[in-house]
């Protein structure tokens, strides 16, 4: 017997067709794609942390004590740029600014460095209505969220966190402003309700960063910054 | 159901029989699949129109990855199925020889011949998915097939006879 072409496509067809029955399981490659994407989130990161260590390094005429504002350590994939015309105002009620950053994208988080001074957060958006959330590191300090106001909207801080990590995301994200008690369908280790992100669950890392991967970065840019006391 | 669950549940079967004819093994297939469709969730938003180009293109692309790190050599060879009273047919051991060969090709050879014969794709859409030119996917196929036919398995065999 020579081997036809259609010998070839008999074969393949018989050699598949007693295919152990097994379930596709979506949740799980959901899952897994979530992973991929937080280990390229990882990777963006540590490179742009790597190049931002070298620009430090071998721009001329700095030095660690030239730059005043501390610099948030980013986490996802876009590094926050902080052109002078996005930085937040210097001082707020006469309080000095310690940290600010300010991001092209939203959908994404930043870290930013607290003191024990430190007790005001004002979040600017371009676009009325994104999403803010916080979550503290260190400290009792409770997370927060809130809709961006046109002109900041700002936050009081305890000053006992060590820092903040500060996510917005757009305005249409889907998220609802309606406690986990209040869904039909509560999915609560995902933070969702009704199929949508519980607003007050972002301040969970995990929740935060499943919808930052849900949407990917997305246009709006914004800034945070936060002020000491004297 | 969002587009890419649908996706999963009306494709998912026909891709892990896609994948054993690479793989030759249904758990690498299954993993396989798995690994190519988490790839293809993380952009599913940017895919445009039907998604199985996208789909085929990873799943041969994750393929030949795994094939140049030498993950064939970690996959047992399966038995054949045996035939009542275990007595083969001459037709049955030439398919075996195929068989054995197309697992002995390249992973580039494998996938065209995947693709062309079994997923029935033109040549042009063969170059399309696994991106390169159609003078690439001729000669693949023309290597694979002149393996498929000429190989030693089946040549002793036939001499057998």
């Amino acid at each position: 017997m020579t081997f036809t072409e259609d010998d070839l496509r008999a074969l393949l067809d018989e050699r598949t067709a007693p295919a152990p029955e097994r379930a596709t399981d979506v949740t799980q490659i959901v899952r897994r794609g979530r992973r991929m994407l937080m280990i390229r989130w990882g990777m963006g990161a540590a490179l742009a942390g790597a190049a931002a260590l070298v620009a430090f390094l071998v721009v001329p005429g700095q030095s660690p004590n030239a730059d005043p504002i501390p610099v948030a350590a980013a986490t996802p994939s876009a590094t926050p740029s902080r052109t002078p015309e996005r930085q937040p105002a210097l001082t707020l009620d006469g309080k000095d600014r310690s940290a600010a950053l300010a991001s092209d994208k939203s959908a994404v988080g930043y870290d930013l460095k607290l003191t024990p001074k430190s007790s005001d957060l004002v979040v600017r958006c371009e676009e009325p209505g994104a999403w803010v959330a916080l979550s503290f590191k260190g400290g009792a300090q409770k997370g927060a969220t809130a809709r961006c106001a046109g002109r900041g909207t700002r936050f009081e801080l305890s000053g006992k966190a060590k820092s903040v990590r500060v996510w917005v995301f757009p305005a249409n994200a889907p998220v609802v402003d309606r406690p986990l008690k209040d869904c039909v369908l509560v999915e609560k280790e995902k933070g969702l309700c009704d199929g949508k992100y519980a607003a007050a669950e972002l301040i969970r890392y995990d929740v935060a960063l499943s919808l930052a991967a849900d949407l990917g970065a997305q246009p709006g840019s914004w800034s945070a910054a936060v002020y000491d006391r004297p | 159901m969002d587009t890419f669950a649908e996706y999963v549940m009306t494709r998912s079967a026909r891709l892990r029989r896609t994948a054993y004819v690479l793989t030759g093994d249904w758990d690498t297939a299954d993993d396989l699949v798995q690994t190519a469709l988490a790839k293809a969730w993380t952009a599913w938003r940017r895919i445009d129109g039907d998604p199985d180009p996208y789909v085929y293109r990873i799943l041969t692309h994750t393929h030949a990855s795994w094939w140049r790190r030498r993950w064939r050599g970690e996959v047992p060879t399966e038995r054949l199925p045996e035939t009542p009273g275990g007595d083969f047919s001459a037709e049955a051991e030439e398919k075996a020889a195929v068989w054995a060969a197309i697992r002995e090709l390249s992973g580039r050879q494998r996938a065209v011949i995947v693709l062309h014969y079994f997923e029935e794709l033109t040549l042009p859409q063969c170059a399309h998915v696994l991106g390169c030119s159609l003078g690439t996917v001729k000669t693949q196929l023309g290597r694979a097939l002149a393996k498929l036919r000429v190989h030693p398995g089946i040549r002793s065999e036939e001499a057998a006879r």
